[in-house]
């Protein structure tokens, strides 16, 4: 298996306290990892670590992240900006403020494709269709020309992963891409994922609070729990297996029939 | 006995006299025949996907909002119909729990002031009467005592949903509107206010219309099961009883598997390496 993405011992503190303590994963390439976690355990600081968009008041004290065996953490400036987006996608929980309301969708994918190619508005606006294609779309030609108020919850998030996929990025991370959906579109968007997964062989880090949505996709599994990651597992050994007490609280708490 | 009956109501939006230049918009009915009733003591699970209607139903039986056709009668009274007067008694009886704890309530209030509150609308009982009130309710709904100088910002989301739940339980309430009152919650939290919801039921006798997009969570909850879609009731079902509609086999198909065993994808992994 290759290795698209790997945190060593990192660490975060917000003045004195620690956000994030000695966290260690690796995500791959055809591979989901997800991380689960309750509100407050610091599932979100860690997707901004990676991204290295995280507040000013926090600061990365110890640790490496290495994308493609370079450490994200020396890099220029520059260069970090051209990972960003290129090669490291991020999809955001609430595809509603995600967006500028001002901008039709087309004008998004172009903002996109053009920070990262030298590409004609034709070229571009084919790739934007591709993507919207990709993603079951429907009349994705009519969409390109709406505003993003104008598409429902379920349609923004797909909209959004088919932005991450115009680019081809090598790792998404999705930051609760579910949770303001209803369970309809909870399952599409999934399906979604799952597509990208063994058609582009990217490696997604998927994070999310609710046990069905690991169960449902995810390859490997760490849990969170007040900044520190307790238990790292394969997904099958994480539920037939579970070893920290929490992890049993947490797979206990499924509602079951 | 009958608590509730909801006889075809009717709801549009988007009614009001526009300037000659903007023209009417089209007038999506929200809501269509609609016609259910609940008993006392009953659990009733209104399900569908989000657009289907079931918060506006929900603010209707609540009284928040006029259908545009068809009658709510609470305990045989018709809510749209009633004086003012009459209405405050029934309001009562009939509470609610609304998904955004924090947005219900006043920030500048503390939780002792919150959960007060229905009492000096309702009661007139002396400070003491309601501070032993206050710290029956925070028992009852298992939150310290200690939590009531707190203000709605300084707790976390299950505890302000169940500041949330004691407010309404308040004034000995017949029937709690939850309007997806567990949603917004992680996963062990809605267990918990689940099972506290539950044997709160049983305890005081309470009937519940639990509104939710989540079917897995509303099974577990509810005698019975109403299936909305664009604004119709698609379905009923029983408890146990078998989905047949489309509207319903797609929300049943959207229940996540509880093992990776149980996996819908296409694309199943088995990636024990």
């Amino acid at each position: 298996m290759e290795k698209v993405l790997e945190v060593k011992d990192l660490t975060v503190k917000i003045g004195e306290k620690n956000i994030l303590t000695a966290i260690n994963m690796t995500a791959y390439k055809g591979r989901v990892l997800g991380i689960i976690g309750e509100s407050g355990s610091g599932k979100t600081m860690l997707c901004h670590a990676i991204m290295q968009s995280l507040p000013a008041v926090a600061q990365i004290t110890e640790g490496q992240i290495f994308y493609q065996q370079e450490n994200l953490l020396n890099v220029s400036a520059a260069k970090l900006r051209a990972y960003r987006g290129r090669h490291l996608s991020m999809i955001m929980q609430n595809p509603s403020t995600a967006f500028d309301r001002i901008q039709t969708i087309e004008s998004h994918f172009r903002e996109t494709l053009k920070a990262h190619f030298a590409m004609s508005k034709k070229e571009m606006r084919q790739i934007a269709l591709d993507a919207m294609y990709k993603v079951n779309l429907p009349n994705p030609e009519q969409l390109l020309r709406y505003y993003p108020f104008q598409l429902s919850g379920g349609m923004l998030q797909r909209v959004m992963i088919a932005l991450s996929l115009a680019i081809q990025a090598s790792l998404y991370i999705a930051d609760e891409p579910t949770t303001a959906l209803d369970t309809v579109n909870q399952k599409q968007v999934l399906t979604l994922f799952d597509r990208i997964r063994s058609e582009t062989e990217a490696a997604i880090i998927l994070v999310t609070h609710d046990i069905g949505v690991i169960a449902e996709l995810a390859d490997d599994v760490a849990v969170m729990y007040q900044g520190e990651i307790i238990e790292y597992a394969n997904v099958y050994d994480f539920f037939d297996a579970p070893q920290h007490p929490y992890t049993k609280k947490l797979l206990q708490s499924r509602i079951m029939f | 006995m009958t608590l509730l009956e909801v006889r075809n109501i009717e709801m549009h939006y988007d009614q009001r006299p526009r300037p000659f230049m903007f023209k009417r918009g089209q007038e999506a009915p929200v809501l269509q025949k609609v016609t259910f009733s609940l008993q006392e003591g009953e659990c009733l699970g209104i399900v569908g996907q989000s657009g289907s209607g079931k918060s506006t139903l929900g603010r209707i039986i609540l009284g928040i909002e006029r259908p545009t056709k068809g009658e709510v009668l609470f305990q045989g009274v018709n809510l749209y119909e009633t004086t003012s007067k009459h209405k405050k008694i029934i309001r009562r009886d009939l509470q609610t729990v609304f998904q955004n704890s924090y947005h219900s309530f006043n920030p500048k209030q503390t939780i002792f002031e919150i959960i007060e509150e229905p009492f000096l609308n309702f009661e007139h009982f002396s400070k003491t009467e309601r501070q032993h009130k206050v710290r029956e309710l925070l028992d009852c709904v298992e939150l310290g005592r200690t939590i009531d100088q707190k203000y709605p910002s300084q707790l976390s989301g299950g505890q302000q949903q169940r500041v949330n739940i004691a407010r309404a339980l308040a004034l000995n309430p017949k029937l709690i509107v939850l309007d997806e009152a567990i949603s917004s919650l992680d996963m062990i939290l809605q267990k918990h206010i689940i099972q506290l919801l539950q044997s709160l039921q049983k305890d005081r006798h309470l009937a519940y219309i639990f509104i939710s997009h989540d079917l897995q969570a509303t099974r577990f909850m509810s005698d019975r099961i109403l299936v909305m879609q664009n604004g119709q009731l698609v379905e009923e079902i029983a408890k146990d009883g078998a989905y047949k509609h489309p509207a319903s086999l797609e929300l049943y198909n959207a229940i996540l598997p509880s093992h990776p065993r149980e996996r819908t994808m296409k694309h199943k992994r088995f990636c024990n390496v």
